[in-house]
């Protein structure tokens, strides 16, 4: 097992490398370099000169890189042209936003997708798995925003049951438990249309999962054994289903950051989704290649997490 | 108390596919005897692991189901039981065990996991006399060192080794019958021996009742005490094994004699069966063994033979009445 | 043995569209997408307005009899500009998918037949492609290249072959080592004869299920994209394009036909095409071949 991960964990790196090389190769080929940019307009030319010397604008392009990757690692991205402040700080204050609504996303999709497609699989082509069918057809064709916007028309505006947009309602100053439940309240919307596309994908590949191993002999012997059908489907189908669902989970934090630019954009939502939609917009790089960075680095700590779950479910990798 | 423990009638199990359905099993009976072994012998698709899957009433569902007759253990139709008293004789009073033992284990988990399961099922024992029954049942079928072997996960074991985890896990509850689909096809031939000499042995202390179904009537003659000889979904013929060996009276069991390596003989070179077995969807009218059968007549496309006992406990269905097989 | 070839496909061809046929969704999918394509070909005769006839009297007026579907900011018709953008998003779609198609193959049968560091080589390249979040760096590059709706396509080609290649690389690896390609190479013919006459056709299936696939991805990504201003620009309309005007408030919450009509037709579009990519599946699939 150790060897196993040993080796992902090579591989993991050997693409984090890649992607460093990647988003400088970005920084420094944009326009407007991310070193100008931090000076301050209004020193002298020659002081300018000096400063840009220290900081590394003329040396060569591999020891930039290197003089990068440094400033990466001590939390350094250096300083955001639009918010003027560090990088990093402006991520900080966005970042649990996201999260906040991811988690909730992948939790609700998660406990939406796997006990219906393990319906959907145990009751084939009765009227349940019929209808999942259609609606998870549904789910992976609308597009993401426009079901956003119609709840918001149909929810906020006609109904008036949640929030239009935003984390807080402005100007209320809630505190303490209040706050709390306001944000949830401001939650729902934004995490139900993050959640569709998930829930859809995620329940197909249940249903499928689950459909492909019950043709396993050993699904036999668990019957024959006088085991109740719920234990054969929950304990020795669906341990055996997890390996693909583990998967498409994991694939599931990708979709989630790019789902989350839209939606966060039609929600207003303060996360790094729309966060990276204005960095663009405004041409913000020093922000826009830290934004690239982090995510990528989450999508690569998932992908790991998943390899480690592998092992944990499969005994047969675990022991490789 | 009667002598048979379990009895099927007029037993009639389909398939539907695409477009048709196709009688896997047409009217099959047999009866099998307390601490006897019924070998069920035929070629694949000849519809005997149907037959035995039907007695577990494990047939795949949606599109096989039991068409129609009994199924009769101790004098109870199982066809006639709810799921849930099914439930508590599968693994319990009937066990089962397969061809495949490479995937007949679930991966995922340690063998004393999937032993102990049915245990705590049927005799609601767990915990550590769990696992002391579970470690006495893998020492009778001769393991080494079965307390390792309980933490072991399928995959680290032989095909062997794990077919000895699915005959523990069988014999676990002391089941009066245990059905055999092919257990030892898929072993070496060293192998297979000792499998069958184990499950003999078994059977013997057991006085446990075995439906043991193979392809190969050389295994049917080291195990079984009566045989059944089903081709094409149907019962041609049944009798003692040495009954059967030494005057078969259908002309397919006869092939199926020839056919034993053992009975090589050089003066006729290597003797196989012409043709193959009629697919179910297109069943010759009449007996379905006469497109390939060296006696055939004209009669044999009118009906379906009845099965008709020659002598007492020995019968066929050819309207030869075993003439043809002499 | 030739002859026996050819009548395997021929029956494997029939027993497919038979299946096809059978599949009511797959079925409805075709219809759907027949006529959009229909409707989008024919726009100039399905309309009396062209396709930027401004009316700056009449803006923003909700559906009457002679805008069946209203008009937009600038008086122009919705219903025309509808059927207008339905070419824009189908040749999105289409071409994109055509890219990715033309990308992921080379590169997937390429990575599987030469094995080794080429393979390892490429292999990692999609690694790192697939690691980036798909929709931050499309805006990104969007955002750096400009936007336009030959641009978008290259972006959406550019990022997406990865899933062809890898699953054209596993068909090829596995494909390899069947008999009949150990014949063809015994016979003396070189790789690429092999990559092209032989083991190509052997993928046919999945590339064409995943084309359907790559279609409706293609849509969904130019909505969004174009949603965002940073896919196909105005006066050109785009049912993405068209659907950034509910990004005002009013027109999200009074005029539906601004909005709700473009939604509708992407969506539409895109559950056809994947009811047809999923019947298709179901219908090529080996392994359900009875």
């Amino acid at each position: 097992m150790t060897r196993y991960l040993i080796r992902r964990l090579a591989q993991s790196i050997l693409i984090l490398f890649c992607v460093t090389v990647i988003v400088f190769l970005f920084i420094n080929l944009a326009p407007g370099d991310p070193y100008t940019q931090r000076l301050d307009p209004s020193v002298s030319a020659e002081v300018r000169e000096e400063m840009l010397q220290k900081m590394g604008y003329y040396d060569p392009v591999p020891i930039k890189y290197f003089k990068w990757i440094r400033d990466v690692f001590r939390g350094d991205f250096g300083y955001s042209i639009k918010y003027k402040k560090p990088v990093w700080d402006v991520i900080c204050e966005r970042l649990p936003n996201t999260v906040l609504m991811g988690a909730g996303a992948l939790i609700l999709s998660t406990a939406i997708a796997i006990p219906a497609g393990k319906t959907s699989a145990t009751k084939r082509n009765s009227v349940f798995d019929y209808m999942g069918t259609v609606l998870s057809f549904i789910g992976i064709s609308i597009p993401a925003f426009f079901f956003g916007l119609l709840l918001i028309k149909w929810l906020s505006f006609d109904l008036k049951i949640f929030p239009i947009s935003g984390m807080v309602t402005v100007g209320a100053g809630y505190q303490g438990w209040d706050f709390i439940k306001d944000v949830a309240w401001h939650l729902v919307l934004p995490t139900v249309v993050l959640a569709l596309l998930q829930t859809a994908t995620l329940m197909r590949y249940t249903r499928s999962s689950m459909l492909e191993v019950f043709d396993h002999d050993y699904i036999r012997t668990a019957r024959a054994k006088g085991l109740s059908e719920a234990v054969v489907v929950n304990k020795h189908a669906f341990k055996n289903a997890l390996i693909p669902i583990i998967t498409v989970l994991s694939m599931q934090i990708p979709t989630i950051f790019s789902g989350a630019v839209l939606t966060e954009t039609i929600f207003v939502w303060p996360g790094i989704g729309r966060l990276s939609y204005t960095a663009i917009l405004d041409r913000d790089y020093p922000l826009i290649m830290a934004l690239l960075l982090m995510t990528t680095v989450i999508i690569l700590l998932s992908n790991l997490i998943a390899d480690l779950l592998y092992a944990v479910i499969d005994p047969r990798i675990r022991y490789e | 108390m009667s002598n048979i423990l379990l009895e099927t009638k007029d037993l009639r199990v389909c398939f539907k596919s695409d477009a048709s359905v196709v009688r896997a099993a047409d009217g099959v009976s047999f009866q099998v005897e307390r601490g006897k072994v019924l070998g069920i012998v035929g070629e694949s698709g000849s519809g005997k692991s149907v037959t035995s899957l039907s007695v577990m009433r494990l047939i795949p569902k949606p599109n096989g189901y039991i068409e129609g007759g009994q199924i009769l253990f101790h004098g109870e139709d199982l066809l006639r039981k709810s799921e849930k008293e099914m439930r508590r004789i599968r693994g319990n009073k009937i066990a089962m065990i397969f061809q495949e033992p490479m995937s007949s284990l679930n991966p995922v988990f340690k063998i004393g996991e999937q032993l102990g399961e049915a245990l705590k099922l049927h005799q609601g024992i767990s915990g550590k006399e769990n696992r002391r029954r579970c470690m006495e049942m893998l020492e009778l079928v001769r393991i080494a060192d079965p307390k390792k072997m309980l933490d072991r996960y399928p995959h680290e074991l032989s095909g062997g080794m794990r077919q000895r985890v699915m005959i523990a896990m069988a014999i676990l509850c002391d089941p009066e019958l245990m059905i055999a689909d092919e257990p030892t096809t898929a072993l070496d031939v060293t192998i297979q021996a000792q499998i069958l000499q184990l499950l003999r042995d078994l059977q013997k202390k057991r006085e446990m009742s075995i439906m043991f179904i193979t392809h190969d009537l050389g295994v049917i003659a080291e195990i079984a005490d009566r045989v059944a000889v089903m081709y094409a979904g149907r019962i041609v013929e049944e009798a003692e094994v040495s009954t059967l060996l030494r005057s078969p009276l259908h002309p397919y069991t006869r092939g199926l004699i020839d056919a034993i390596p053992e009975n090589y003989d050089p003066k006729f070179g290597f003797r196989s069966i012409p043709g193959m077995q009629p697919s179910a969807q297109n069943m010759p009218q009449g007996c379905s063994f006469a497109p390939r059968c060296a006696y055939a007549c004209s009669e044999c496309g009118r009906a379906v033979p009845e099965l008709v006992e020659i002598q007492p406990g020995h019968t066929v269905r050819c309207i030869l009445g075993g003439k043809g097989g002499m | 043995m030739k002859k026996d070839t050819d009548n395997g496909t021929v029956s494997l061809g029939s027993i497919a569209w038979r299946r096809f046929r059978k599949n009511k969704l797959a079925m409805f999918g075709v219809v759907v997408i027949a006529l959009l394509i229909l409707m989008s070909v024919c726009a100039p005769v399905l309309t009396t307005y062209g396709r930027d006839d401004i009316d700056l009297y009449n803006i923003e007026a909700a559906p009457n009899s002679d805008h069946l579907l209203g008009t937009d900011e600038l008086g122009r018709d919705v219903l025309t500009r509808l059927l207008y953008g339905g070419r824009v998003s189908l040749t999105v779609g289409l071409l994109a998918s055509v890219f990715e198609i033309i990308i992921g193959v080379s590169v997937g049968a390429i990575a599987g037949f030469y094995g080794g560091k080429v393979d390892s080589l490429i292999m990692r390249i999609t690694d790192v492609i697939m690691c980036f979040p798909f929709f931050v760096v499309a805006i990104a590059l969007a955002a750096m290249i400009g936007p336009s709706m030959m641009n978008l396509i290259f972006i959406i080609a550019i990022l997406e072959w990865t899933k062809i290649a890898r699953i054209v690389r596993a068909e090829v690896l596995s494909i390899k080592e069947r008999d009949f390609i150990q014949a063809a190479r015994s016979m003396g013919l070189s790789k690429m004869e092999i990559i092209i006459k032989h083991v190509l056709p052997n993928t046919f299936a999945s590339i064409m299920v995943f084309a359907t696939l790559a279609i409706a991805n293609g849509i969904l990504t130019e909505a969004a994209l174009s949603f965002l201003g940073l896919g196909v620009r105005p006066p050109q309309p785009s049912w993405g394009n068209m659907l950034s005007a509910a990004q005002s408030m009013r027109v999200l919450q009074y005029e539906w036909w601004m909005w709700i009509p473009q939604g509708f037709l992407v969506f539409i579009t895109v559950i056809s095409i994947n009811f047809l990519g999923d019947g298709l599946r179901d219908a090529l699939d080996p392994k359900l071949k009875i």
